[in-house]
């Protein structure tokens, strides 16, 4: 696993030299919900559902952009070339990527969740909100749901590299296969705001899991047969 | 491996790219310790044999076996012996000179990396620049870099690819008087466009032309006969 840490290393470092990818996904989720605080007339009476639909359309729009960033930053200079010429595994470089994505990505999230519920949480209705009862949970929730749908952002991150149209050929990728992700995450999160108790949304969150291990699974084992081929 | 089999050997080699052969019927064979220099057109397919050799493309058609590897199939063996300098720089802009070459390093288990990285940058003549973001270096600064990079883990085999496309007149000097001190250890193949510079390092050369080899010397060719073989196979309309 020491390789993994080493590509994680690299990207954070990367990342937090050039700071191009977090800003850009801060910015573009602040004016996204911005816009969806218009749209519902401030503070107006929104069903939780709703709000969580919010939530997860904007994690996954501005997960994108990090997304997108992840493996043009090794097309430059043909950096990730030189990389594949290393006794490295294949599967090690995926899971690099995918932990530094999951991070930057996660981190950003933190920050917009806040922004939600200053905008949002105050109208979805009679339900208590608390740290342990609603803020961990929802936290919880939102690691996992970004596991899974960095899990395939990552995969299809590389293999978009090789398009010529990548950056519209990513989301056309991620959308739809991330959909039971986001769907089972929009209805947790639901459930969480609604102020049901865990053994509601317990199926749902072991789902979310299964939707995990599968994904990563899946998406390393493909990362090895796509690199071995890149250069096809 | 066993004493007299070569470092690297090719047998048939094809590859084809769509309907566009790159490759075609490609036998070579490259002893221990020797220098081989690859001259051809572009699209000759030299890049492509490299790519074949370094791992990082499967062959078509035939056979390659590198320090007696087969490239299809023990290509991480391979890679713990090969090192490969392309006119791409193939480096992190972010990061700085000694962090690009830690960051290689450590996939190879180098020890005492960060010495080895201190030296191997002196080497190139760059060690005062270590800790300069790649973003801030010369072009040429760059290269010695990429060159300084590939050395880190002290390959056995080199494979150089158009390695002085990009370099200026200071850089080249010093990549040939790297190339004279490590060539007696190290098993070299380097394609090049360059006559001069290719024949004053190598001690056989190959010609490539349109995929096939079309001409290859079994010692040092002298540079008179070999310009006029060389011209007179891949260009001939220069020769009139």
């Amino acid at each position: 696993m020491k390789s993994v840490t080493l590509i994680l290393r690299k990207d954070l470092l990367t990342e937090w030299r050039s700071r191009q990818i977090f800003p850009t996904m801060f910015v573009f989720s602040l004016l996204l919900v911005l816009v969806f605080s218009v749209a519902f007339e401030f503070r107006s009476q929104i069903a939780p559902r709703t709000v969580s639909a919010l939530v997860w359309i904007t994690f996954i729009f501005s997960g994108l952009l990090a997304l997108g960033r992840s493996f043009s930053l090794e097309r430059e200079n043909n950096a990730l070339l030189f990389l594949l010429m290393t006794p490295v595994r294949r599967s090690h470089i995926y899971l690099g990527k995918l932990l530094s994505n999951v991070i930057v990505v996660l981190v950003s999230e933190i920050f917009i969740l806040p922004l939600f519920i200053l905008f949002f949480l105050p109208g979805t209705g009679d339900a208590e909100l608390s740290l342990v009862g609603t803020f961990l949970p929802l936290l919880g929730v939102t690691v996992l749901g970004t596991v899974g749908f960095v899990s395939l952002g990552t995969f299809f991150s590389s293999m978009a590299l090789s398009t010529r149209l990548r950056e519209m050929m990513l989301p056309m990728l991620v959308f739809p296969l991330s959909i039971p992700v986001v769907i089972t995450s929009v209805g947790i999160c639901a459930s969480i705001l609604e102020g049901r108790p865990a053994g509601h949304y317990a199926f749902s969150l072991q789902v979310l899991v299964s939707f995990d291990i599968i994904f990563v699974l899946l998406c390393s084992l493909l990362f090895e047969y796509l690199m071995e081929d890149s250069g096809e | 491996m066993a004493a007299g089999t070569p470092e690297i050997e090719t047998r048939g080699l094809g590859k084809t790219f769509g309907f566009h052969p790159a490759l075609r019927g490609v036998d070579i064979s490259v002893a221990r310790g020797e220098f081989l220099a690859v001259f051809g057109p572009n699209g000759a397919g030299k890049s492509t044999l490299l790519s074949i050799l370094a791992t990082f493309m499967k062959p078509g058609d035939g056979e390659a076996f590198v320090a007696g590897f087969d490239v299809s199939r023990e290509r991480d063996e391979i890679r713990k012996l090969v090192g490969f300098i392309s006119h791409h720089t193939m480096l992190y802009e972010s990061l700085t000179a000694r962090e690009n070459l830690e960051f290689i390093g450590a996939f190879y288990d180098v020890p005492d990396l960060r010495d080895r990285c201190g030296y191997v940058l002196d080497k190139v003549g760059i060690g005062k620049k270590r800790n300069a973001p790649v973003s801030t270096l010369s072009f040429g600064t760059r290269q010695r870099l990429a060159i300084a990079r590939t050395l880190v883990h002290d390959p056995r085999i080199l494979f150089l690819d158009e390695p002085y496309s990009g370099l200026d007149y200071a850089g080249a000097a010093v990549l040939t008087s790297l190339l004279d001190s490590v060539k007696a250890e190290k098993t070299v193949v380097m394609t090049t466009h360059n006559v001069y510079e290719g024949l004053s390092l190598c001690d056989r050369a190959a010609v490539l032309e349109s995929g096939e080899v079309v001409y290859l010397s079994s010692g040092k060719p002298a540079r008179d006969e070999f310009q006029d073989i060389y011209f007179s196979r891949v260009c001939p309309e220069s020769e009139k």
